[in-house]
């Protein structure tokens, strides 16, 4: 495992704190909405480079390429 | 000749340093520090309030050192930008931004 050193740790961490705060002040209605193929519950991604996310509801996962695929 | 040995050496140390810093950054990732630009947050500070107290130590001196032989912040974030096309635009995209990087870099040193 590859020795982070604490001044990259603490790039990491801000940059997780300002990605969280960019998620809680964009709209939800600006957020790309997408459908559980599943349980067809509507869900929204937080823009970003993400390559996989879960369903809140019933927790399947979809891969970057299987949603905007 | 001694002035050509002079800047001989100070190219090649321009190149080091910035070689080092792509690797430390590299590490941070591109995308986090897209965020933390975007964010108007500087990514010089950060990197320095987190390191441990040897680490400040290191910097001040290996910079430092670099200061005394003529290298400037600016000299090595152009070498930086030269081997990482990609951060041009996470640097120079927001106004004023690379400015505030380079005074935080000095007052770090002066400190």
């Amino acid at each position: 495992r590859e020795n982070i050193p604490d001044g990259i740790q603490a790039i990491l961490k801000a940059a997780g704190e300002a990605k969280k705060d960019i998620g809680a002040k964009t709209p939800a209605a600006t957020q790309p909405q997408y459908e559980c193929s599943e349980c067809h519950a509507q869900f929204s991604v937080l823009p970003g480079e993400w390559q996989k996310v879960a369903c809140p509801s019933c927790k399947k996962e979809y891969t970057r390429e299987e949603l905007l695929g | 000749m001694s002035s050509f040995m002079a800047r001989s050496a100070r190219h090649f140390l321009v190149i080091k340093a910035a070689r080092l810093f792509r690797k430390e950054l590299n590490k941070a990732g591109l995308d986090n520090l897209k965020t933390l630009a975007e964010g108007g947050i500087s990514i010089v500070g950060t990197y320095l309030e987190g390191c441990s107290p040897s680490e400040k130590t290191q910097i001040k001196r290996d910079l430092g050192g670099l200061l005394q032989m003529g290298v400037t912040s600016d000299m090595i974030f152009e070498e930086l930008i030269r081997q990482m096309p990609e951060l041009a635009p996470i640097i120079e995209g927001k106004k004023g931004y690379k400015k505030t990087e380079v005074e935080k870099l000095l007052s770090f040193l002066k400190e």
